[in-house]
């Protein structure tokens, strides 16, 4: 079963939730938890600029993070991690309200892995986290 | 609308040309980008935020929820309305969102192009609005 073959075949991650929404931050950390992914660490960031100040601090294995936010947005977040050999291979899994191909398109060219559209049920995301990690 | 309800907020919503938000409901603006641009209202009374913001959250009961997550319940309930609802109508072509503000100017259903009135089963009603306009481009 999916949540045995995530808890048996995944390490503790840890993993990053990127979003301007404190109430989305908390949502996500809360739908981590009931679905079975295994956390060792879940670090929140409201902007792009945020993340990767603190993916330079502290490696990732994982960034869920949002589209549409303040100061640095989803799309510029991916751009600079691609540019940063230390940051190249985190995957990312977008979860955006944005369905439209065309966003889907552009944010896997610049090197999304994942892609999640708000609203979704807590198993499409573990779904996609398991698809995206290979287990 | 209502898919949005019940997969994130556990709450089911029947359209109903006579629901309307009381007086002290909170109104949210989101402005988009794209083909076409415009404006979002959502209008919903701070009972029913308190309700599906605990629901979201996943706490134990409404009373818990402080005035800030009640105003962030109204922000995110807009945006991921706003957000389904273009995505429905732009399939191919992308948008862009602004960060969603407690606005009591926000759009409503007068001089909206398009309005829409739900009726909850936690109870309270839910409005939402567009309005279609060219916005001057996004300073940022
Ligand atoms: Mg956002």
């Amino acid at each position: 079963m999916a949540n045995e073959s995530m808890e048996a075949g995944c390490r503790e991650l840890s993993v990053l939730i990127v979003d301007d929404s404190p109430l989305m931050r908390s949502f996500i950390r809360r739908i981590l938890t009931v679905s079975g992914v295994r956390t060792k660490d879940v670090l929140e960031a409201g902007d792009g600029q945020d993340a990767l100040d603190l993916m330079d601090k502290s490696p990732v294995d994982l960034v869920l993070s949002d589209i549409n936010m303040p100061r640095m947005n989803g799309s510029e977040m991916l751009k600079r991690m691609s540019a940063t050999p230390s940051m190249r291979t985190i995957p990312v899994i977008v979860v955006s309200t944005d369905a439209t191909r065309q966003r889907m398109d552009t944010m896997q060219q610049m090197g999304a892995q994942g892609y999640i559209r708000k609203p979704f049920q807590p198993e499409a995301l573990r779904c996609e986290i398991e698809r995206v990690l290979g287990v | 609308m209502p898919d949005v309800l019940e997969t994130m907020f556990f709450a089911m919503a029947a359209e109903s040309e006579q629901a309307r938000a009381g007086d002290d409901a909170l109104s949210v603006r989101v402005c988009f980008r794209g083909s076409p641009s415009g404006c979002f209202g959502l209008k919903t009374d701070r009972s029913t935020l308190s309700t599906l913001g605990a629901a979201f959250l996943g706490k134990l009961s409404e009373d818990e929820m402080t005035p800030a997550e009640v105003a962030q319940t109204a922000c995110e309930l807009a945006n991921i309305v706003c957000g389904s609802v273009l995505s429905e109508a732009e399939s191919d072509s992308g948008f862009d969102l602004d960060e969603p503000a407690i606005d009591p100017g926000a759009p409503d259903e007068n001089g909206s192009a398009y309005s829409a009135f739900f009726e909850l089963d936690t109870g309270g009603a839910l409005e939402i609005h567009f309005r279609f306009a060219e916005l001057e481009a996004n300073p940022s």
